[in-house]
């Protein structure tokens, strides 16, 4: 597992909201779809992720409530909201215009 | 998200916080199942996999404190735990939780109760429906230095056309003799005569009976009167047959038709009246006061715009009555305002001196607990937490104090309103909901102002420097010495300035009491005598009536003199104006000048102890073609030194002729006159109420009763008021100096109390800091006198830095006091000596018992101790 937990806080938020995009899912839910998207890449150290539910709960772009999983388990499923839909596509952007002006960073510099 | 939506989230993390933590309990507890379960499912043992899975969750217990953090409710929860905290500390050392608490009770409670008479007085002074549209009209005279009242045909031009102002009301403010000369003891109260609609006017009702109403101010009318609350439950005992009854007043026998409620015998704009009259027959000449209100929108210029249209004046280049209104709460205690503000500010540098004991007391614990709050920091207390904890403790203990300081607000106001002098100042003062709000105002801004030096303290010493220090007997940190040492030179220098106010004022009053007067108070008693009987219209039967009663009065034993006059001097000036000076075309911007005139039997003067310093007095001869003037009048309006034998007159009246120059009678501290000068005029027609004067050694008790016994037997028809002492009109005279020194000086007291508690406990603290300093300094050969003058030569230099700043701030306050002061500077040396040695020996007392302590240590059991 090449991959880091010290994932970057405003990162960590993105990667949710993005798992959370195609479909409501629970915490544990969410590290599983992270690690899958990322083909293995990611592992997202639950430490953080608990609290950044919280974080984007409290700003509004994700809901939570009580269901059942397929398994008859009781979990707290997220979900997300319009305004969490909004705050997805501007990250993204942001990421894009960050992910580029490093690359150009990084070229210029070898 | 909503704001709404948020404050819900939050307020559910705070007020279920069980629930929300065993939902987040049980997310965890889900997320390492369903790992593990994952784990198991691609090979491992169930428990490798649960291992790996908890090894790879880092930690659940963080986790969770992590969401705690981003729930935003911990600083409350460590709040409270703060909370329990403080309590716990606090009773393990009940004696310095209660020292505390009775010193910021100290320092709130006398604010609270001053504050409750500034908000009585200043702040809400008008507690009446649309109090704040109230206006008052007056009118200005003599180059807008007199005011004055208007006529009511005036008033009832205004009314008429008035569109600014509505409900106009006529208001006359009266002293009234209560009770009946003939039968027992009289009293002055004050009291307003008003016509219909002026208790209309405030929205408040007579509690029970009826109100005055138009037919009640007829000339012909019996004369009926509303008592206040007070004066009904002192004279009737709060009965309600008081009604019906009838009171007697200025000799008068009125009917009580109502009482109004508590409320309404409140600071009236005229000050705090006991009864109101209804306003009998006036003419239209009449003059009186009149109380108007705003109408909604209407500004007091508007009004005044109005008043101006309505009044225009006559001739531009001559100063006349120029009438204008102006907002009651601004004339409503104005003389005393400053007075109280005053009084409030002593008070609150009582407030400051406590604070500085209290802070001072914190810092000294704060230190005391460096190793506590070291081990905890150390233990993983955050810098902030630990601060917070040391505010929370401050502003409980405060709030404690602050509760305790209602109180003593209570009583003190209790004590406040039982002086008799001050009934008329303060009169029904209460604590109303605003003073609770401003008390733990108060004791929450004190508790955070003087929590914070500890905290920064707490805050700023490094962990390692208390660690070491902690195990020794060093005499306290640096900076915290310093701190202290600042904080009771601090409340020294505010003591000072308490000390000198109060010095300045006894300076003045003693100032006053030796002051030459130009006439003798001492023995001058006068007695009104009113000759109201049908029997004494005729004047030559007046005439020879009071010369029989005069005749009587002297051949009392020990009567010296007696004569007529109007009033007692300082009281009893009648001003006039219009005045005509022969042969002085232009005197001022005008020809009209004013004065001051008193009209009096030939022999006045040699009665009063009044010198003629040119010309003759009155003789058995004169009449009102001849005049005696003051200095101050001869040097105005004669500046050429030929007074005697000028001519003078009231507008269009006959001409007086000057006969002589008395000299001024001057008491400080009675009411401003409208200027220094003053006339006399001989009787003419005998007048209806004339003051017997008459001079005794014997004291006001025992000679009154004989003389009032004479009036009567020589002629039973004659009424008379109430005896009164020269002296003590002068003493009233100094009636704001005296209630100012009564309340500076009890303050400049309990300062004094709370400086020598701050300094005690200063020096006591620093000698158990150096204990085992002083030891070796023993062992090296130090004498127990040594160590005593080293201790207390500590405490004297502490008062002397005190002095010298207290000094500077002793002559701003003289200087804000000034308008008090008579013949002493704001700055005067002796006040400031007598404080410097007062505060001296204070010190001294304050730092003995410890000092003796520091001269009794035994340094070879101190020295083994360490």
């Amino acid at each position: 597992m090449a991959a880091s937990a010290d994932v970057m806080q405003g990162t960590l938020d993105l990667l949710v909201l993005k798992a959370l995009s195609l479909a409501p899912l629970h915490g544990w839910g969410i590290s599983q779809r992270i690690h899958q998207l990322s083909r293995d890449a990611l592992q997202i150290g639950q430490g953080s992720l608990y609290p950044a539910l919280y974080r984007l709960e409290r700003k509004g772009f994700v809901k939570s409530e009580w269901k059942t999983t397929e398994n008859n388990r009781e979990a707290k499923y997220y979900k997300l909201t319009a305004a969490g839909h909004r705050a997805l596509t501007e990250e993204r952007a942001d990421w894009r215009r960050f992910v580029e002006a490093v690359d150009l960073v990084l070229v210029a510099e070898s | 998200m909503l704001i709404v939506d948020q404050a819900r989230m939050w307020l559910r993390a705070l007020l279920k916080r069980g629930r929300v933590e065993s939902e987040m309990e049980k997310e965890m507890r889900l997320h390492l199942e369903l790992e593990a379960q994952h784990r198991i499912e691609h090979g491992m043992s169930p428990r490798e996999a649960r291992r790996t899975a908890m090894v790879a969750f880092g930690g659940v217990e963080r986790a969770k404190e992590s969401v705690r953090d981003e729930r935003l409710t911990r600083w409350l929860e460590e709040l409270t735990s703060d909370f329990e905290l403080a309590l716990r500390g606090f009773r393990r050392q009940p004696a310095y939780t209660i020292g505390i608490i009775t010193l910021i009770a100290l320092g709130i409670g006398p604010n609270a109760a001053i504050f409750s008479v500034v908000n009585h007085t200043l702040l809400s002074p008008i507690p009446f429906r649309d109090g704040n549209r109230m206006v008052t009209l007056s009118a200005t005279a003599g180059g807008g230095r007199i005011l004055s009242a208007r006529t009511k045909a005036d008033v009832d031009l205004w009314r008429a056309r008035a569109r600014t102002v509505e409900s106009i009301t006529l208001v006359d403010p009266r002293q009234y003799t209560l009770g009946d000369t003939a039968h027992g003891p009289t009293e002055r109260v004050r009291g307003v005569a008003f016509g219909p609609g002026a208790t209309t006017f405030t929205g408040l009702h007579p509690l029970i009976g009826r109100d005055i109403a138009p037919s009640d101010t007829l000339a012909s009318a019996q004369p009926v009167v509303l008592l206040s609350y007070a004066l009904w439950q002192r004279l009737f005992g709060g009965q309600a047959d008081a009604i019906g009854k009838s009171v007697v007043l200025n000799q008068l026998s009125y009917t009580v038709i109502g009482v109004m409620p508590e409320r309404f015998a409140g600071p009236f704009w005229a000050g705090s009246s006991q009864l109101f009259t209804a306003l009998r027959g006036v003419r239209p000449d009449h003059a009186a006061d009149a109380i108007a209100k705003l109408r909604p929108g209407a500004s007091v210029a508007d009004a005044n715009r109005e008043l101006a249209a309505m009044f225009p004046k006559r001739d531009a280049s001559k100063s006349e009555d120029v009438p204008f209104v102006e907002r009651a709460i601004d004339r409503v205690g104005a003389s005393s305002k400053r007075t109280i503000y005053l009084i409030f500010g002593a008070v609150s540098l009582v407030l400051l001196i406590a604070c500085a004991n209290v802070a001072n007391l914190m810092v000294a614990r704060a230190w005391t607990r460096q190793r506590e709050f070291t081990i905890r920091s150390a233990m993983g207390a955050r810098r902030g937490r630990l601060m917070r904890h040391v505010l929370v403790e401050s502003v409980t203990l405060s709030l404690c104090g602050g509760t305790l300081g209602i109180a003593f607000a209570f009583g003190t106001l209790a004590l406040l309103n039982r002086v008799p002098e001050l009934a008329w100042q303060i009169g029904g003062a209460r604590m109303e909901p605003i003073v609770l709000v401003w008390v733990f105002s108060l004791a929450t801004a004190t508790g955070v102002l003087f929590g914070i030096a500890p905290a920064l303290f707490v805050s700023a010493t490094r962990q390692t420097d208390a660690l070491k220090a902690g195990s020794s007997s060093v005499a306290g940190h640096p900076s915290s010495r310093r701190l202290r040492a600042g904080l009771v030179i601090g409340e020294i220098a505010l003591s000072v300035v308490l000390l000198v106010s109060s010095g300045l004022l006894i300076r003045t009053i003693s100032a006053m009491q030796r002051a030459d007067m130009g006439f003798q108070p001492a023995g001058l008693y006068g007695v009104e005598v009113l000759l109201r009987d049908t029997s004494f219209s005729d004047s030559t039967a007046r005439h020879a009536a009071l010369q029989l009663v005069l005749d009587r009065v002297r051949a009392v034993p020990g009567v010296r003199a007696a004569t007529y006059s109007i009033g007692v001097p300082p009281d009893g000036v009648i001003g006039v104006g219009q005045l005509e000076i022969e042969g002085a075309s232009v005197l001022e911007a005008d020809s009209l000048a004013t004065s001051n005139l008193s009209v009096a039997w030939p022999n006045v003067f040699a009665v009063l102890g009044v010198h003629i310093l040119r010309g003759r007095a009155f003789n058995a001869y004169s009449d009102q073609s001849e005049i005696v003037v003051n200095d101050g009048f001869a040097r105005r309006f004669f500046p050429g030194g030929k007074a005697v034998g000028g001519r003078i007159r009231r507008s269009g009246g006959p001409w007086a002729t000057i006969v002589g120059i008395a000299n001024d009678i001057e008491v400080p501290g009675a009411p401003n006159r409208i200027n220094a000068t003053h006339f006399y005029l001989a009787l003419g027609a005998a007048p209806k109420s004339p003051t017997l004067l008459f001079r005794s050694d014997l004291p006001l008790a025992r000679v009154a009763p004989v003389v009032t016994e004479a009036i009567r037997t020589a002629n039973p028809r004659i009424k008379f008021g109430r005896t009164s002492a020269a002296d003590d009109l002068v003493a009233g005279a100094r009636g704001l100096q005296r209630f100012t020194l009564r309340m500076i000086g009890a303050f400049a007291v309990l300062a004094l109390i709370l400086v020598a508690f701050g300094l005690h406990a200063t020096i006591a603290y620093t000698v158990s800091q150096r204990t085992r300093e002083l030891g070796i300094r023993m062992v090296l050969g130090a004498q127990s006198h040594n160590v005593m003058e080293l201790v207390l030569g500590q405490a004297i230099k502490l008062t002397a830095a005190g002095l010298i700043v207290g000094v500077y701030g002793g002559f701003l306050a003289g200087r804000s006091l000034r308008a008090l002061l008579f013949h002493v500077a704001p700055l005067d040396p002796l006040s400031i000596c007598a404080v410097g040695i007062i505060l001296v020996a204070v010190s001294l007392i304050a730092s003995y018992a410890p000092a003796q302590r520091a001269a009794n240590v035994d340094p070879a059991e101190t020295l083994r101790a360490e």
